[in-house]
């Protein structure tokens, strides 16, 4: 798996727009959003509800595909891959963090995480340690046997964390981490996000309007009725303490 | 072996729906395989009814004698062929429709003369109930089918008179002492059966060495088509005056009871088809259910990459595993069922024994086990239940899973 490279483009989205029909009607959830991530950014795609910020996600995600313009990741138009090639660059180059924490259910912490690790692909040999390393970074080292039922909900964020990060995707995009979160513990969740970002450089791209977000993003891109409506670059803050989840 | 995996354990997440919609595919193949055993059970009685008490593992018959089992043309007999290079054990006996007349109580009856050395070699009669002795030779003594004993309220040491006709069609009744109840493994003989040996067979209806039927024991009837077909081809067959006598396998002789079941194998297949189209229903609807509960999930293993094709499999093999379970239960209840009466046997009773006095039925039945319709049925319900899984499975495979990881 290549690492993408510090400061490089990796991903752009070129005059994108997304129609959704709705009955008779169609909805314009993007008119024409253009935007540039590069690799190593903390960045938060915020606005208010039905501002475009998830829809953009899904996109860069590999969720869905624009009704007109270009998404480029890592050079490539995503837009034009078939439904099993998104699903693998889903897989290999991409994590999730939901608001929902989503962990399967009858999956162990560590299934989860391996389940993770097996969709993408990755070689069978040292991939217990590696689901052990993810789940003892993000502090859930005495946990892993446990399902997502007996879990706290930061306990399973933190499951959902270690499941993005584990196959070393090029990009995490986390859509409203916090927003189900206690603010202790979304505070904690979102320094955890920023430890692994400076530490390894990997790639976080938020949907927010959580202001203790956007208070520890480094750029901020607010989208409002579907447009960009200002890209703002912040001063990196000082390197957060862990809180306990 | 991931799918595998999560499946297995997503038919554990709701027990309790699970082994609901289980119910009905456990009962269908439980049915079905105790159905067959019974009805296997069935062919079995009635070839070991007849076997053990009239045809052997061969019966023929003279040329022109009807094989209806109905009618016992006594101016059709002939002296018998000699069953020349035949090594095993032959009987010979002759069939005649007699009435015995018991005081005032009559009943009509089949006359069976029978050579007493060749019968039992032929014929297992060690395992018959015999209350009394077998009439001896040179006596007026006859024994009587224990069904037949009790309608006429006839007992050992009664006197009774046997009519028949002779070969040349005369009316002949003589007076016998009742010297033997017998209770054989078919209903049908011990119901109507008159025995008289042969030498006083001879007597009543003048017989001069005519007989009607000659048993053959050749070892089993699995062979006994192919033994028969040597014989006939090696002119063992063929009588003194030239004329080939008629050979038939046991299950040929039973070969309209045996259709008869084969009929009741439909009848169950058909029902069975009627519970598991329910059971269809049900999985259909349980494996749907657990679709539209399971969105986000669904969504998020696609977000994680898990490919639409991966996905549908994911509720196959969910819809296969609970029909598959639910058919191993099914299967193995009916299973130990069939074993139990193959070991102990359904003992028939008396009232049923009498409204079936008419067939060839032995009083116990056991059942037999087959792994045909175990396995048959496994298959069966894993199939079904897989195609009921097919809606669920394109609903599932076919989310967007960009709005399936937001559902709530």
């Amino acid at each position: 798996m290549t690492s993408p490279v510090p400061g490089a483009a990796l991903c752009q989205l070129v005059g994108v727009k997304k129609n959704y029909p709705m009955g008779d009607l169609v909805v314009q959830a993007l008119k024409g959003v253009s935007v540039e991530v590069t690799a190593g950014e903390f960045t938060a795609f915020a606005g208010p509800s039905g501002s475009g910020k998830s829809t953009v996600l899904n996109l860069i995600g590999c969720l869905d595909r624009p009704s007109e313009g270009q998404v480029f990741l890592e050079g490539r138009d995503v837009a034009t891959l078939s439904d099993s090639a998104l699903g693998d660059v889903r897989a290999r180059r991409i994590g999730f963090i939901f608001q929902s924490f989503n962990l399967i259910p009858v999956l162990t912490a560590f299934e989860n995480v391996e389940l993770a690790m097996k969709l993408s692909g990755a070689s069978e040999k040292g991939q217990k340690e590696r689901v052990e390393e993810a789940l003892r970074s993000v502090g859930l080292a005495d946990y892993m046997t446990r399902r997502p039922a007996q879990l706290s909900g930061g306990q399973q964020q933190r499951v959902a964390i270690a499941r993005a990060l584990v196959k070393q995707p090029a990009l995490i995009i986390a859509d409203e981490p916090t927003a189900n979160l206690d603010s202790k513990n979304g505070a904690a969740i979102l320094d955890l996000m920023r430890t692994m970002n400076a530490d390894n450089g990997t790639t976080f791209l938020f949907s927010t309007h959580d202001k203790m977000v956007m208070d520890r993003a480094r750029r901020i891109i607010r989208l409002s009725d579907g447009q960009v409506i200002d890209d703002e670059r912040v001063e990196p803050s000082p390197t957060p303490v862990a809180a306990g989840g | 072996m991931l799918i595998l995996s999560l499946a297995l354990r997503n038919l554990f997440r709701n027990t309790r729906r699970t082994v609901i919609t289980s119910g009905a595919v456990v009962f269908g193949v439980a049915l079905q395989v105790l159905g067959w055993g019974l009805v296997d059970g069935l062919d079995d009685n009635f070839l070991r009814a007849v076997s053990t008490t009239t045809t052997g593992d061969i019966l023929l018959r003279p040329p022109d004698y009807p094989t209806d089992g109905l009618s016992y043309p006594l101016e059709e007999a002939q002296v018998p062929p000699a069953l020349k290079g035949f090594t095993g054990d032959a009987t010979s006996r002759v069939l005649f429709s007699a009435r015995v007349v018991h005081h005032a109580d009559a009943a009509h009856a089949i006359g069976i003369g029978y050579d007493p050395d060749g019968d039992y070699r032929v014929f297992p009669r060690e395992r018959w109930r015999v209350q009394g002795v077998w009439p001896d030779a040179g006596q007026a003594q006859v024994a009587l089918g224990d069904g037949l004993a009790r309608v006429l309220s006839v007992g050992v040491g009664d006197d009774v008179v046997v009519q028949g006709r002779t070969v040349d069609g005369a009316q002949n009744a003589l007076s016998y002492a009742v010297t033997a109840l017998v209770h054989t493994d078919n209903g049908q003989i011990d119901n109507s059966a008159a025995w008289l040996r042969m030498d006083a067979a001879e007597e009543l209806l003048q017989l001069s060495g005519r007989r009607t039927h000659l048993s053959l024991r050749v070892g089993g009837l699995q062979d006994a088509a192919k033994v028969r077909d040597e014989l006939a081809a090696s002119g063992a067959f063929t009588a003194p005056d030239g004329k080939v006598w008629v050979a038939r396998t046991t299950r040929e002789e039973a070969s309209d009871m045996l259709a008869i079941n084969d009929i009741r194998r439909r009848a169950i297949l058909m029902l069975v088809g009627v519970i598991m189209a329910i059971a269809a229903t049900g999985i259909a609807n349980t494996v749907i259910m657990a679709a539209y509960e399971r969105v986000r999930e669904i969504g998020t293993l696609l977000a994680l990459g898990m490919k639409r094709r991966e996905v549908s499999a994911l509720f196959l093999v969910e819809g296969a595993f609970l029909g598959f379970g639910a058919g191993l239960v099914g299967a193995t209840i009916g299973s130990l069922a069939v074993l139990h009466w193959q070991a102990n046997g359904i003992v028939l009773s008396d009232d049923m024994m009498k409204a079936n006095g008419s067939l060839p039925v032995s009083a116990v039945i056991y059942t037999h086990f087959n792994w045909a319709p175990v396995f048959g049925s496994l298959a069966f319900s894993a199939i079904i239940a897989t195609l009921a899984s097919v809606q669920p499975a394109r609903f599932a495979s076919g989310l967007n899973p960009a709005d399936a990881v937001r559902a709530d």
